[in-house]
């Protein structure tokens, strides 16, 4: 994590922000096409295909999509085995990584909650923004696995037992309204209307914190940004 | 030369003639020979039976010669009725007798027998209380001419009986068949593909049902590829090119199977999950913003 030469401290590279992009609007393309897929039988489902003439059409958006959220998972795993072999630096800092603190930190969280202690500081990523993108990714890849079995079913029957298709079939089902409730309860408000933000975090688009938005939501990455720099002044001072 | 015009000008008026004879014809409709419209017009005609059910015996004389059957005398196919006052009971109507049309690719009078006795010894051929008969499938031999069912209608029809469970329980049929086949991807593509999903008749044939354990039934485990997926499929043949595993996707008894049951399971938990979820995270998001 680097400060710019306006103030602002550079949280997201352009590669995160893209794929981000891409996976939350093939996401929401996915969920409006699938949901009146899911309640069929309904009569807001059946008007949806009416606008796009026929259900064909739709599915056929939904599986283009779905294999666009599947492309964004096996990217993102790209990239990180990528960037893990070519660069020491991210071996040794692992933001995303679970840590004793954050045990702590969500204890203490609780304890806050209820006016026990005084909330805990945290680091580039607090454990709600790791549990947020561990129990998004991991959803997501259970629903892009499912979903292309059933886009696949044939082939699929030849490799697995009949019995996981209708598994599939159901976790698909049940899972994306699980994924829709958590993106939007846990992940919405830990990121855009989170009390402490007061503002739409446009860390997505513009991949920047203000100073200010780090001390208040990131206080410990701030300053160990602020303390490397020193670091790396006196250490040029020096060399000079 | 006048002859000549004279004898174009006459075949021209005959053809023309001829044509107009053709169209304005009266079709051949039946006539009430025996009298039988002169009670049945009565729209009160009705008896109660001992079940306590109301029968009408009402007859729409003007809408039943319009009909693929309008050209038939009552007695054609009520053949047992024989004298007036009628007796208390008849005998139902056989579709097999042979009847008034002659067939001019067989020169022979037409006949539903062929049909009738493979549909006596199916499935629904049984002589018990339950067991539909002709008229109960196709009521429609009353509708207009060209009159045809569609998909939708066929499955409405099936369904009307079995799902009974009750009755069906009593002949050994898997209940809750209805239900099984609305759960199943080939609803979901009926309703949604433009009625392109498999309906029952497409798989179970349709006069000639037959329980799956019977060798010629194309539910029989030797026939089912044939019927799903073989380019002879006896009804079907959608999943052309399918692995045989995987004319075994969709039956409506695997819900009794281990891992049907584990996928409702593993439905029903996540289900469970979600609401939970959902009320947990809306307190817990309450109580952050409170603090906050």
């Amino acid at each position: 994590m680097q400060k710019s030469e306006e103030g602002l401290f550079v949280y997201w590279s352009v590669n995160q922000r893209l794929t981000h992009i891409v996976l939350f609007s093939a996401v929401i393309i996915s969920v409006i096409t699938g949901i009146p897929m899911k309640y069929y039988r309904l009569d807001f489902g059946m008007r949806f295909f009416q606008l796009f003439d026929s259900y064909i059409a739709v599915r056929m958006i939904h599986n283009a999509a779905g294999f666009l959220i599947l492309t964004a998972l096996l990217y993102h795993i790209g990239s990180i085995i990528y960037v893990w072999m070519r660069t020491e630096q991210f071996r040794k800092v692992i933001y995303m990584k679970f840590t004793k603190n954050d045990i702590k930190d969500f204890a203490n969280y609780i304890l806050f909650l209820f006016f026990l202690k005084k909330k805990p500081k945290f680091g580039k990523y607090s454990f709600f923004e790791k549990l947020d993108y561990y129990i998004s990714f991991i959803l997501l890849a259970l629903l892009a696995i499912t979903g292309l079995i059933q886009a696949f079913p044939i082939i699929a029957t030849a490799l697995i037992s009949i019995s996981w298709l209708l598994i599939s079939v159901k976790l698909h089902s049940s899972l994306s309204v699980l994924f829709i409730v958590y993106v939007l309860f846990s992940h919405m408000f830990n990121t855009h209307y989170h009390p402490g933000r007061l503002y739409l975090n446009t860390v997505w688009l513009f991949g920047t914190l203000s100073e200010d938005e780090m001390k208040k939501m990131h206080y410990l990455e701030y300053m160990r940004v602020l303390k490397r720099d020193v670091d790396l002044r006196e250490e040029y001072k020096k060399k000079a | 030369m006048i002859n000549n015009i004279f004898s174009k000008h006459a075949v021209l008026a005959a053809i023309l003639v001829a044509g107009l004879l053709c169209a304005f014809a009266a079709p051949s409709y039946s006539k009430d020979v025996d009298d039988c419209i002169l009670c049945h017009r009565h729209e009160g005609l009705r008896v109660t039976g001992a079940d306590g059910n109301v029968r009408s015996f009402y007859v729409d004389y003007e809408h039943y010669k319009g009909s693929i059957h309008g050209s038939a005398n009552c007695r054609r196919c009520h053949t047992s009725v024989t004298e007036v006052p009628h007796k208390k009971r008849y005998k139902k109507v056989n579709c097999g007798v042979v009847c008034h049309l002659k067939s001019i690719a067989l020169k022979r009078s037409f006949s539903h027998s062929k049909i009738y006795d493979t549909f006596m010894t199916s499935s629904h051929g049984a002589t018990n209380e339950d067991a539909p008969g002709c008229l109960n499938c196709h009521p429609q031999n009353l509708d207009k001419r060209g009159a045809k069912k569609s998909r939708l209608e066929i499955l409405v029809e099936c369904s009307k009986c079995h799902i009974d469970d009750k009755t069906m329980s009593k002949y050994d049929i898997f209940p809750g068949i209805v239900q099984s086949y609305e759960n199943s991807l080939h609803s979901k593509v009926f309703f949604l593909e433009n009625s392109s999903g498999a309906i029952c008749t497409d798989c179970h044939s349709t006069h000639n049902i037959l329980t799956k354990d019977e060798k010629t039934s194309p539910m029989n485990e030797r026939n089912l590829y044939k019927t799903c997926a073989g380019k002879e499929a006896a009804v079907a043949g959608c999943h052309m090119a399918t692995n045989p595993d995987f004319v075994y996707s969709f039956n409506h008894e695997r819900v009794k199977e281990a891992g049907v049951a584990t996928a409702f399971k593993v439905e029903s938990t996540i289900n469970f999950v979600i609401i939970a979820l959902f009320y947990f995270l809306s307190i817990v998001n309450i109580i952050r913003i409170i603090r906050e």
